[in-house]
């Protein structure tokens, strides 16, 4: 195996090989690359920044910046599908001899779910602050690379995931730019749902 | 305890815990279930904490959604019901205990923050509720009637 390939399937066995060293480190980062535990925890995040802002218009800010992180999670979403209709990639316990210590999901390896949409939205909310920023960029990375380490992803897949989230950025920014008005009127709808 | 309630139940008491942090804020004080603010902070704090350890200590949570756990669109429905959940809960809870008034001024922009116009009423959270649901039924009859 040279190449991209093997450098990748190196990674791969380095990280891997800290599972089955002892059961409470196999359970953290098994909870780690649960699909509960950071998806979960950016959810709060995103759901504490909806009601958090000193002043009327970093309220705002803040509610539009959540918005446009689910609208690109969801584009995020839709460019891993369409990916997926042409492009499937076996996952490593299928293919190798690796210590897993997880569930065996069914779908490609390539790209990384799990990466693509925690990446896809937390990358619209880094324009908040740097010390949030870091945390949510420090989550996805640490949730990902237990995703490898557990057996399930190369890091290839995690790269390409956080790929696809990049990319799906300026369509994002660009369906944001034409739906204004529609943006305004579902704020105003929320706002008086939800006063803040 | 099935383990779409115990998700449940670990996201509402971590979003109970997010909007105790997050009604420090002037704006979002109707949804405080404490007057002191440090003490807001602390069971915000612990609540999210609890939660995340109530999830994954009482059960085996790292479960295929073949196998009895949930996908991503059950996750984020639950997720958002919760949250749903939480929100409702806070703000009922909050106008009961501590009768936090909501502002809202002749534009209908509604906030909890001082306003400086003096053309605005104040409502309770439910008041607020019933003032939209029937301002939604008046909308709605000229939407058809037109």
């Amino acid at each position: 195996m040279v190449g991209f390939q093997g450098v990748d399937y190196s990674i791969f066995q380095i990280l891997n090989s800290l599972a089955g060293r002892s059961s409470e480190l196999d359970f953290l980062l098994a909870t780690m690359a649960s699909d509960f535990l950071i998806p979960v925890g950016l959810g709060l995040i995103l759901f504490h920044k909806w009601f958090s802002g000193r002043t009327d218009n970093q309220m705002k800010y803040n509610q539009k910046l959540v918005l446009i992180s689910l609208v690109n999670m969801a584009i995020a979403a839709l460019l891993v599908f369409i990916l997926n209709l042409w492009f499937f990639r076996e996952r490593p316990f299928a293919v190798h001899d690796v210590n897993l210590i997880f569930y065996q999901p069914t779908d490609s390896s390539m790209p990384s779910n799990f990466a693509t949409g925690t990446f896809a939205l937390v990358l619209p909310m880094l324009r908040v602050n740097l010390q949030q920023a870091a945390l949510m960029i420090l989550m996805v990375l640490t949730g990902s690379l237990s995703r490898v380490c557990v057996g399930i992803h190369y890091p290839s897949d995690i790269l390409v995931g956080f790929m696809l989230a990049i990319f799906a950025i300026p369509i994002t920014l660009i369906l944001v730019r034409y739906t204004n008005a529609l943006q305004e009127r579902i704020f105003h709808i929320t706002r008086r749902l939800i006063p803040t | 305890m099935g383990f779409s309630l115990a998700y449940f139940v670990a996201c509402s008491l971590a979003c109970i815990g997010i909007l105790q942090l997050a009604s420090i804020s002037p704006r979002s004080r109707y949804l405080q279930l404490f007057k002191l603010g440090s003490l807001r902070k602390f069971v915000g704090l612990l609540l999210i904490f609890a939660s995340f350890l109530l999830f994954f200590l009482t059960g085996d949570r790292v479960i295929s959604d073949h196998e009895g756990g949930l996908d991503a669109n059950q996750q984020a429905i639950i997720f958002s019901l919760s949250a749903l959940f939480s929100y409702i809960f806070c703000a009922v809870v909050s106008q009961l205990i501590l009768k936090v008034i909501i502002k809202v001024d002749s534009t209908n922009e509604i906030t909890c923050s001082p306003i400086h116009k003096k053309d605005y009423y104040e409502l309770t959270f439910s008041e607020l509720q019933e003032k939209n649901w029937s301002d939604f039924k008046v909308w709605i009859t000229q939407y058809f009637k037109s």
